[in-house]
């Protein structure tokens, strides 16, 4: 390698020898160039991308329309499987959106600085997240045209929702997230845009990032607040991370049903969303930083790290399986014995197993340095991790359902149907959308976080 | 001054006003008009005001009195009329289901002919020319007219007797399932050709030999009711049920003696003799004769025969000698066969000699089979038809094309008839092979008459006008008009309904006393018909036929049962979508015909549930889904009839086969029936999945102890049987809001054991057995009565208390509830997929399958208005709440569909409106007119994507408060009946108010054998279950 790279702590390294003529340097300036030249014109690779993304979107909203026009029976519930898919990926993609927010503001309230270098992915991961997750509460309901009754505007008859109901606290706990994680994201993103405005070219590029730069001058007392801002809002959205999975948990474990309702839902879900959330974050960070040659940037360090989170929250997930099975089988309530029983052995076993696979059994793989510190089977076993993830909320979901307390419903089982795969697609095309419109127009990468991390110039100059 | 133009207030509201009036008028749908003004408002009908008509069922031969509620000048509802001695206000599913023959889509719209091949509808006088020039010339000449009816009674068959008498011609009445062997067997043993009239409610022992008494066999209702009435009493009947199919009677039975096919008559022998030779029965004079007819049924030779151990014999023998009375009833198919008045002949012999006849077996109240026929007459019209010898056949009320096979001729010598008239108000399979279709109206539109049983006279009424959309008359009114058209008219009245009213005046003679015809009349009208007490004639032991068993035909090595279905009966159901959607209660299966093989042969054979099947006899072969059934033999498989419709509209065509044509040529030499326990069979694999749709997939209740029962030892104060219980005796928990409160961990001891503990004090409820009360005069001790906490001023607390030891399966409620509360029916796609709407079901557990004690039990379930409702916490936008009353409600137009109430619902008991079914524009409407009609005005038919399910028929709570507020008094016990209880022929669902302790709900939830489903869920449902009761076999 000639090109400086970062310490896994941040610290700026350069691996040729130091003084060395050509050996290129990383510099305020290069670090610019690098991490805004995503900013420009984009090619023909992106626009492919970008139509096909779309099409696979326009293939979605038109299973969208047919499930308006007839009905939501053209998905596959059933009585018992009253929720499926829809609400597992709901859940998906809350727990997608989790990732962002606590690389972001978690690990900066921890001070652990390889963050710098991917947070900004994270956080758009956590915006983009959240506004495809809250699709689903909408798409899933028998009269999506009712939608807004959820929430507790004041109207002439005097109805309010019912605030026991925890779909109703999913209504605070996910638009409270969206508020906060977008201000943390367009907080964040002030001193880059300000750097990207500075090297626009165009009237319009640079009036775009004058709206995101605020005013930014870069003066001292600019930095004072923006930290101060900064920290604040971390602190804000710290226990977000935890109470809104939490909430999201409690869909489930406030009701009744087997297999639901367990007290161990709420840290269990927590672990699951930031489990599945740095996997897809380590999934786009690799192509990102092979695509646009930003390995010095976005390290293996890097990478390593983010893998060693994706071990211990497998771990966590892992102990909360057995911990439910143990539970099932020491606890008196034979319906939790059965259930569980079922889950593994019943109709959805390989649903199942595919979770248990994906989620328990791939990523001990993780232990090994090696695999951490390789990209192509880092990728690879996130994929499997993002898979396993969306199964375990199937299997939540749909088997704890087809296995109900009254046995006349036994044995009706929920099949997907086309409908729900397509609004699947159009959901990922929907986030990556946003995602592939985002490296695009605003600094994926935190540049004035990364710059902290270099020596002074004046002094590196003396030396 | 300049003008300046102001635009001021007004102006603008005006000009918006213009602007949102343009919007409006240019875009959405035309509102549909839905609102019946009346401009000149009829004298009689009163918008809003259900008017009951008297009238008489005309489902099945049974003849059950029925009252049809109109609205608005039309009929939405049938319910039994408890006044009428047949059946005392209960009402089978079929009954129930008659409203949608009325409405059905698929109903003749005018007269028609066939002109090459084609339909071409005709005016009434061009057609009533047609087929009287036709028939007149054929009276004229040929002397070649034939009249073949269904079961007829009353006038109408007076007419039809008359008619064909003036027409000079044949006529025949044809019933599939009539009990024809048994009048001819009675005639035989008796002397009296008739079909007697069963006290089950009088029996202590009962054995049934093959008799579907609880299904179709008989009088269904009225047995039913008798049946539950023995069950009831403290000193209550055993049941033995002797079939080699544990049907749905079977399954009601305390004791399943899986006899051989065609051993029936063996068995019933065998036990005479034991009883003759042991001499149990009374002192007979004819002993010797009868004693020498059963020697050769020695218990030993009966076991050869029929598997049944010897024992069994003599026990069953014993213990029927040693009950006064006891009954012995053959029926369905075991008394189907080439032996049928044997069987007959044998449990006859066997009553006779336990001294059952003249109690439990009497001929008094008669069953009216009098003029039906049997087949072997159909045959011998239709070989009349092949050779030419009749011109002009005219059919009404039978559908032999379909429910005959086809060696028997009928079909192929119709082809033979050069004019064929049918007066069948709907295409069905007979009626297509016509020349001329005459539709006449739906018995709910009709006037008429029927005499069921003898001493009952009862009254056919129309419930409304004729629907205008069908130009049909009446089938006399048809039948008068052709005969003057044919020049022999003279002999009839004007018209039907004078003809009727000319009936009924010798009936006025006898029951007038002293009014005046009209006065009579009106009153006879009201109350449903007239009928009187008669005097059973003595009858003595005359002489028996030969005794043989039947030989099953055949190479295969599995006999063939099969057997009408309880829904469709011999296939007329199968035209009405409620019946088509209503799960069979054996099988649970729906919308279509299936095979029942016992699993172990199944596994041999390699064939699974769902398996297409090719099922071979001798006759045919037809290919069937495959069910794995414990309650059968291995040596035999079991079909249902009804189904496999080649015409009969949308809702019957193409649904299963019709195994008919798996039937050899066979009939009762005797008395000439058609037999259908005939064939032995194979089964074959085919390699394919075969269309099988169950409602209900798993029939094992696994440790969720949803139907429980208890021993009678344990009611009775018996010897109870020990039970591993914590609780020292004496011990009971506190008493709280929960009566019988179990404690979670002591749940799952003793709960099928056990009577519930009573808190201290309590003593027995002092009536029956079970919730059935001959005569609703019994009343309870006082407790307190369950309270919402936060209701604790309301004034009513509504509640259901379900009896599941009454319940027989029959499903008459799940019908009852589909037709007050518009439930639609979805197709076999969506109920594949669990998406069936119905509020109430029938769940069917069968904890033991096996010959001897078999322990099968039925639970109607329904939404338990739980007072602590899983469902009303869940939902975000309260679209169901609990009201007052302790009804769990759901506001339709509130609900947004999150489904979160259904799944958190223990019960699943939800249903959810997946497509629009209420949207006549969309292909899943579930109305398709006219069936539309029969929609209840007070009930809202859901739209898309809302949750609806059971309302203990809100509306009428709502009507009884109503009416108990304009009368100025307290809503009276059991004046409020919702739709399933009102139904119920067995009085097994029972509905009420807690907060009247005295009230029969409020008593019977008090039981001892009282518990709620799913209780350690501690949702304090508002429906408590009776256990089932175990009955001891002696």
């Amino acid at each position: 390698m000639s090109e400086a790279t970062l310490t896994a702590q941040g610290e700026a390294r350069t691996a040729g020898a130091p003084g060395e003529p050509g050996a290129s340097r990383m510099t305020q300036r290069s670090l610019n160039e690098d991490c805004l030249k995503l900013i420009s014109k984009p090619g023909p690779v992106w626009w492919t991308i970008f139509v096909i993304d779309l099409a696979i979107l326009t293939v979605g909203l038109l299973a969208e329309r047919n499930q308006i026009m007839f009905g939501i029976g053209v998905a596959g519930h059933t009585r018992p499987v009253m929720w499926a898919s829809y609400v597992a990926n709901f859940v998906f993609w809350v727990g997608i959106a989790h990732c962002g927010t606590l690389v972001s503001a978690i690990l900066f309230l921890f001070r652990s600085h390889f963050r710098r270098s991917v947070y900004r992915i994270a956080e758009a991961m956590t915006v983009f997240g959240v506004l495809t997750a809250g699709l689903f509460p909408i798409v899933h309901l028998g009269r999506p045209w009712f939608a807004y009754w959820l929430f507790p505007y004041p109207n002439q008859r005097g109805l309010w929702p019912n605030f026991r109901s925890p779909l109703e606290w999913d209504v605070f706990a996910v638009s409270t997230y969206l508020t906060v994680s977008s201000i943390f994201f367009f907080v964040g993103i002030i001193p880059d845009a300000a750097a990207a405005r500075d090297r626009a070219k165009g009237p319009f590029s640079r009036l775009w990032f004058s709206i995101f730069s605020l005013g930014w001058t870069g003066a001292n007392h600019q930095w004072k607040h923006f930290y101060g801002a900064y920290l604040y809002f971390a602190a804000i959205a710290t226990p977000l991370v935890l109470s809104v999975h939490s909430v999201v948990s409690w869909d489930f474990a406030m009701a009744q049903v087997p297999g639901w309702h367990s007290t161990i839902f709420a840290p269990y879900f927590v672990a699951g969303a930031i489990f599945s959330g740095v996997a897809l974050v380590i999934n786009l960070l690799i192509p990102i930083r092979s695509a646009f040659k930003l390995e010095h940037i976005v390290t293996v360090d890097h990478i390593e790290k983010l893998g060693k989170l994706v071990l211990l929250t497998s771990t966590i997930v892992t102990y909360s399986y057995l911990c439910e099975f143990f539970m099932a089988w020491y606890g008196p309530n034979s319906h939790e014995r059965d259930l569980f029983w079922w889950r593994a052995t019943g109709h959805f076993w390989w649903a199942f197993w595919i979770m248990m696979t994906c989620n328990s059994i791939i990523p001990l793989l993780l232990w090994s340095k090696k695999v951490r510190r390789s990209m192509s089977v880092m990728f690879v076993i996130c994929l499997f991790v993002n898979v396993g993830m969306w199964f375990e909320r199937f299997v939540i979901i749909v088997t704890s359902l087809a296995r109900p307390f009254e046995p006349y419903s036994w044995g009706v089982n929920y099949k997907m149907s086309w409908t729900e795969g397509a609004i699947l697609a159009g959901s990922f095309a929907w986030f990556f959308m946003f995602f592939l419109i985002f490296v695009r127009v605003l600094p994926a990468f935190s540049v004035a976080e990364i710059k902290e991390t270099l020596a002074a110039p004046l002094k590196r100059r003396a030396a | 001054m300049s003008e300046t133009y102001v635009f001021n207030r007004r102006d603008f509201l005006k000009l918006a006003g213009i602007g949102a009036a343009g919007a409006i008028s240019g875009c959405g749908h035309r509102p549909a008009e839905k609102l019946i003004p009346y401009l000149i408002a009829p004298e009689d009908i009163l918008p809003g005001v259900p008017y009951w008509y008297a009238s008489t069922c005309r489902e099945c031969p049974a003849g059950c009195g029925i009252l049809v509620k109109a609205r608005e000048g039309r009929a939405i509802k049938i319910e039994g009329n408890p006044a009428h001695p047949v059946n005392r206000g209960g009402l089978c599913a079929r009954g129930q289901a008659g409203l949608q023959g009325l409405y059905d889509p698929d109903r003749v719209a005018a007269p028609m002919a066939r002109e090459n091949g084609a339909w071409r509808k005709l005016t009434w006088d061009e057609a009533l020319k047609r087929a009287g020039e036709r028939i007149g010339d054929a009276s004229r000449n040929r002397k070649g007219v034939a009249l073949l009816t269904g079961h007829e009674t009353g006038a109408f068959e007076k007419l039809c007797g008359a008619w064909a008498a003036g027409a000079g011609g044949a006529r025949l009445a044809y019933e599939p399932f009539a009990p024809v062997a048994l009048r001819e067997a009675n005639r035989r043993t008796f002397g009296q050709a008739a079909v007697p009239y069963l006290d089950f409610a009088g029996t202590h022992f009962l054995i049934s030999f093959g008799a579907d008494f609880l299904e179709t066999w008989g009088s269904p209702v009225g047995y039913m009711r008798a049946f539950s009435e023995m069950r009831a009493r403290k000193d209550g009947g055993t049941f033995v049920a002797v079939e080699p199919r544990l049907s749905l009677t079977g399954a009601n039975a305390d004791e399943w003696v899986a006899i051989r096919p065609g051993g029936e008559m063996a068995l019933a022998l065998g036990m005479a003799g034991v009883i003759l030779t042991e001499g149990l029965g009374p002192a007979l004079s004819d002993r010797g004769t009868l004693a020498d007819a059963v020697t050769a049924f020695t218990p030993e030779e009966v076991e050869r025969g029929t598997d049944v151990p010897a024992d069994t014999v003599r026990r069953l023998a014993r213990r029927f000698a040693a009950a006064h009375p006891s009954l012995a009833v053959a029926g369905g198919i075991a008394a189907q066969s080439e032996q049928a008045v044997a069987l007959h002949a044998a449990v006859n012999l066997l009553n006779y000699v336990a001294g059952n006849i003249g109690r439990s077996v009497r001929f008094d109240r008669t069953l009216n089979y009098d003029t039906v026929a049997p087949v072997s007459e159909l045959q011998n019209l239709a070989g009349q038809m092949a050779r030419g010898a009749i011109d002009v056949l005219v059919v009404h009320g039978a559908n032999p094309v379909y429910s005959l096979p086809a060696w028997a001729g009928f079909s192929a010598a119709m082809d033979h008839v050069p004019f064929k008239i049918s007066l069948s108000p709907v295409l069905d399979e007979t009626a297509e092979r016509c020349d001329l279709i005459l539709p006449s109206t739906h018995p709910l539109e009709t006037l008429g008459d029927a005499q069921p049983e003898r001493g009952v006279y009862s009254i056919i009424q129309p419930a409304m006008q004729r629907l205008p959309v069908f130009d049909a008359r009446p089938a006399g009114d048809t039948l008068i008009a052709l005969a003057s058209a044919a020049g022999f008219g003279s002999a009839f009245a004007e018209g039907w309904n004078e003809y009727v009213k000319t009936e009924w005046k010798a009936l006025h003679q006898r029951f007038g006393a002293g009014r005046d015809f009209e006065t009579f009349w009106n009153e006879t009208l009201a109350k449903g018909g007239v009928w009187e007490e008669v005097s059973a004639p003595s009858v003595t032991w005359q002489s028996a036929p030969a005794f043989a068993a039947p030989e099953l035909r055949g190479a295969g090595d599995l006999a063939l049962v099969l057997y009408p279905s309880p829904v469709h009966y011999d296939g007329r159901g199968a035209n009405k979508p409620w019946l088509q959607e209503l799960p069979d209660p054996t099988t649970k299966a729906v919308w279509g015909s299936w095979v029942e093989i016992h699993p172990e042969t199944a596994a041999k054979l390699g064939v699974r549930r769902g398996d297409a099947v090719k099922v071979e006899t001798e006759a045919g072969s037809v290919e069937l889904p495959a069910y794995l059934y414990g309650g059968l033999r291995k040596d035999t498989i079991a079909v249902p009839l009804g189904q496999g419709h080649t015409a009969y509209g949308r809702f019957a065509q193409g649904r299963g086969v019709n195994a008919l044509a798996l039937l050899p040529p066979a009939q009762d030499a005797a008395s000439g029936t058609l037999a259908y326990l005939v064939a032995k069979a194979t089964v074959r694999p085919t390699g394919h999945a075969g269309t099988l749709v169950l409602a209900q997939r798993e029939k094992e209740q696994a440790d969720r102890a949803v139907a429980r029962i208890i021993p009678i030892s344990a009611l009775t104060g018996g010897p109870r049987e020990p039970h591993g219980g914590a609780r020292a005796p004496g011990e009971h928990p506190a008493e709280g809001e929960k009566p019988f409160a179990e404690l979670p961990s002591q749940h799952r001891l003793g709960h099928d054991t056990e009577p519930r503990l009573k808190p201290p004090g309590e003593k027995t409820p002092a009536h029956a057995l079970t919730a059935f009360v001959p005569e609703d005069t019994v009343r309870g001790p006082r407790a307190i009565p369950i309270r919402q906490g936060s209701y604790a001023n309301a004034k009513h607390r509504w509640a259901l208390a379900i009896d599941t030891d009454s319940c027989t399966g029959c499903s008459a409620c799940v019908v009852a509830c589909s037709a007050e509360n518009n439930v639609p029916v979805v197709g076999p796609e969506l109920v594949k997929r669990g998406r069936e709407m119905t509020w109430i079901r029938i769940e069917r557990f069968e904890e033991r399958l096996e010959p001897g004690r078999s322990d099968v039990r039925f639970v109607p379930m329904m939404c338990q208005h739980c007072g602590d409702a899983p469902c009303e916490i869940v939902c975000p936008v309260y679209a169901t709440y609990h009201n007052p009353e302790g009804l769990n409600v759901q506001v339709y137009n509130r609900c947004v569909g999150t489904r979160y109430c259904s799944n958190n619902c223990p019960y699943k008991v939800r249903a959810f409106n997946f497509f629009d079914y209420s949207a006549p524009e969309k292909e899943t409407f579930a109305f398709p007119e006219p069936l539309n009609w029969q929609l209840n005005p007070d009930v809202t038919v859901r739209s898309k994507g809302v949750m609806e399910k059971c309302t203990m028929c809100v509306q009428r709570i709502l009507e009884g408060k109503g009416n108990a507020k304009d009368e100025q008094r307290e809503v009276r016990d059991g004046e409020i009946q919702p739709a399933c209880a009102q139904s119920c022929p067995t009085q097994a669902i029972v509905f009420g108010d807690l907060a009247d302790p005295e009230s029969k709900v409020s008593r019977l939830s008090r039981d001892e054998r009282g518990y709620w489903v799913l209780d350690e869920l501690n949702t304090k449902p508002g429906v408590t279950y009776l256990k089932k009761i175990q009955r001891e076999i002696t």
